[in-house]
């Protein structure tokens, strides 16, 4: 018991739980029926696709880039669907369809970051535009449908009780078991901590990177057949606040933005906090012009609460990882 | 007539025309690149060469050359500097420069210093996050921009209302002479900043924190002063070009300068500025953004929609990153 109690208190996610428990406290005071099975439902119903996105975006943080692409995958996917949908394909390979444009700009990243050395912020900078760019010619204005059945059927349960968006969320989940699974689980978090000497221990250090992309590619085109099932229709702008909210969700449940440190389940846990925090303020009703300036305010307390944390960690680390040069503190 | 001349008089020193050589170097590919797309534009769509519309790219190039201004101060200053909020600070600038100032030539100095203020506060909050809690750049001013539209929409309700001041208006379409303002704006804005990249103290310093922050805080140079003095200076550059935008355009509207974050990376890349930090021109930059106004307005010009232009623009980011920043091989 004491070595599990251990465990909990230095697992890198567990300063984001205990932000999830306080904020559940402060909702269930304000917001009616708040530990209810079907709050709970519409909470995951609505949030599914943050939270899957954030878990998409770890995968690239843990090897040390950044994926501003995800929101541009999200709006390209969803407007695919739709699109295809409408023009009479049958919604599954409407679905296939998307979710392989998903892939395909994964891909395109990786190749690019992997193989030919770009910065990827730079390269996926450029692919956000590629990827928003052609959402914006498939659908240049908002509309569209998707069959009723799929949206009924993401926002009700499965197998009686557990909500439907809870199986893409595990869906995501799996692929990073299978990541843990192979030597490419902790090659990543190697690369992350170092890639230099983590490419001199002979490790493809190119292919992992390459695979990152393509998992979150891949992961954030579920992130979008989720999203189609809450919103229904298509709107090529949709992903847009999906990137700065997937790295605020990482970097608060403890993901390093420096590479190999954190987990996919920090991420699930900061995604679950922006939406509570979110949640709370429509529950609150601040008037809706004011919402956007208090999500962004939120989002961006909450990463630098997080960094602040973190660098408080380090001061009092017996490591010193962060020697002043000589003179350093001289006026 | 005087290049000769230059060259006869430099004959025993034959490095004074290899250093002439040497000093244009990096701005031919722009400047044959602009070239191209004059003629190019001119074969697609007659009259686009026309002295009208190369007044309206120029018009346009210095308002992407202004907020070039703020990518490629940080970007030299190193650590991985980049400034993503530029383009939501210029929609916001743009915006409320139009509710201050109420349209009113009268108000438009008052509106000046808020604007300059509001820049200030900006600045600093991206710097010390930046340089004091080791937030990442990228994801500091990711977050400040959806910090900076949530306050423009609360600030406006949605609804922007006013106009350009005529005085902002004349500066935006207005001539002087033949030439027109905003030409001249361009011309003074390179010259001076420049100047202060190759002349002054802050420069300099600018220069040396960029390419190593190590040597820098070694030698006593005051890094957080220099860093946060970017980020302060990027942010005001960023809300008066704003203005500027709102002169150009005539009104306001939400998110106007959207593109502008993205453009002004690409300029700076184009001008030849190492996302490292530690070096780069800003005449570089300011072709840069000539280059990218030149290619958007031939896309215009060929009757691309919106879209594919979006798409274009980030296939030829992707081609310049290729040609321009590959890291070097990790085997070396």
């Amino acid at each position: 018991m004491n070595t599990f109690k251990r465990k909990l208190l230095n697992w890198s996610s567990f300063p984001s739980l205990v932000l999830i428990i306080a904020l559940s406290v402060i909702n269930s005071f304000l917001i009616p029926h708040f530990f209810s099975m079907s709050y709970i439902s519409s909470f995951l119903t609505s949030y599914t696709p943050l939270i899957i996105v954030a878990m998409a975006q770890t995968f690239v943080l843990l090897g040390r880039g950044i994926d501003l692409s995800v929101g541009g995958i999200i709006s390209l996917v969803n407007v695919i669907v739709v699109t295809l949908f409408g023009q009479g394909w049958s919604f599954p390979s409407a679905i296939a369809v998307g979710i392989l444009a998903g892939i395909i700009i994964g891909v395109l990243n990786g190749i690019v970051i992997g193989f030919l050395r770009v910065t990827p912020l730079l390269a996926t900078l450029a692919t956000t535009s590629v990827a928003a760019g052609a959402a914006l010619w498939i659908m240049p204005f908002p509309g569209g449908s998707v069959p009723i059945e799929y949206v009924m059927w993401y926002q009700s349960n499965v197998i009686g009780f557990l909500p439907t968006p809870l199986l893409f969320i595990i869906i995501s989940i799996l692929i990073w078991f299978i990541w843990k699974a192979t030597p490419a689980g902790l090659q990543l978090y190697s690369m992350g901590r170092d890639i230099q000497k983590t490419y001199v221990s002979g490790v493809p250090v190119v292919w992992i990177q390459f695979y990152t992309y393509v998992s979150s590619g891949f992961i954030s085109a579920i992130a979008a057949i989720a999203l189609t099932g809450n919103t229904g229709a298509g709107d090529p702008l949709v992903g847009n606040t999906y990137t700065l909210f997937a790295v605020a969700a990482a970097v608060i449940g403890s993901v390093s933005l420096m590479g190999g440190s954190g987990d996919i389940f920090g991420a699930i846990f900061g995604a679950v906090f922006l939406g509570l925090a979110f949640s709370l303020i429509y529950a609150i009703q601040i008037p809706s012009t004011y919402q956007d300036l208090t999500s962004g305010v939120i989002v961006l307390l909450g990463i630098i609460g997080a960094s602040l944390m973190k660098k408080r960690k380090r001061t009092f680390s017996f490591k010193p990882s962060h020697i002043k040069p000589i003179g350093g503190n001289q006026p | 007539m005087s290049m000769e001349m230059n060259i006869e008089k430099s004959a025993p020193k034959p490095s004074s025309t290899k250093m002439i050589r040497n000093k244009l170097k990096p701005y031919i590919p722009s400047l044959s690149i602009i070239v191209l797309l004059l003629i190019l534009g001119q074969i697609l769509s007659p009259g686009f060469a026309s002295l009208g519309n190369i007044g309206t790219i120029v018009s346009i190039s210095t308002v992407l050359a202004i907020a070039a201004i703020a990518q490629t101060l940080i970007i030299i200053s190193g650590n991985e500097g980049i400034d993503l909020s530029i383009g939501a600070v210029m929609s916001m600038g743009a915006l409320l420069g139009a509710v201050l100032s109420k349209g009113m030539n009268t108000e438009i100095w008052y509106t000046v210093l808020i604007l300059i203020g509001i820049g200030i506060i900006i600045g600093l909050i991206n710097g010390i996050a930046i340089q004091f809690i080791n937030i990442p750049p990228l994801v500091m001013t990711l977050g400040m921009t959806s910090v900076v539209n949530g306050f423009a929409l609360a600030y406006t309700k949605g609804l922007p209302s006013g106009g350009a001041p005529e005085i902002l208006v004349k500066l935006g379409i207005g001539h002087l002479g033949p030439i027109r303002w905003m030409l001249i704006l361009g011309i003074v804005l390179i010259i001076a900043l420049e100047l202060v990249l190759r002349k002054t103290r802050y420069g300099k310093t600018l220069y040396l924190v960029g390419s190593n922050r190590m040597a820098a805080i070694i030698s006593g140079i005051s890094v957080n002063k220099t860093v946060l003095l970017t980020y302060v200076i990027a942010s005001v550059a960023g809300t008066l070009g704003g203005l500027v935008l709102l002169g150009y355009v005539g009104s306001a509207q939400l998110e106007m300068g959207k593109d502008y974050a993205l453009l002004s990376i690409a300029a700076v890349v184009i001008g030849g500025t190492s996302l490292t930090g530690g070096q780069g021109t800003y005449l570089g930059s300011a072709l840069g953004s000539v280059v990218l106004v030149l290619l958007t307005s031939v896309l215009v010009a060929v009757g691309m929609p919106p879209g594919v232009r979006v798409l274009l623009q980030g296939l030829i980011l992707l081609l310049i990153l290729l040609i321009y920043s590959r890291e070097p091989k990790l085997r070396q």
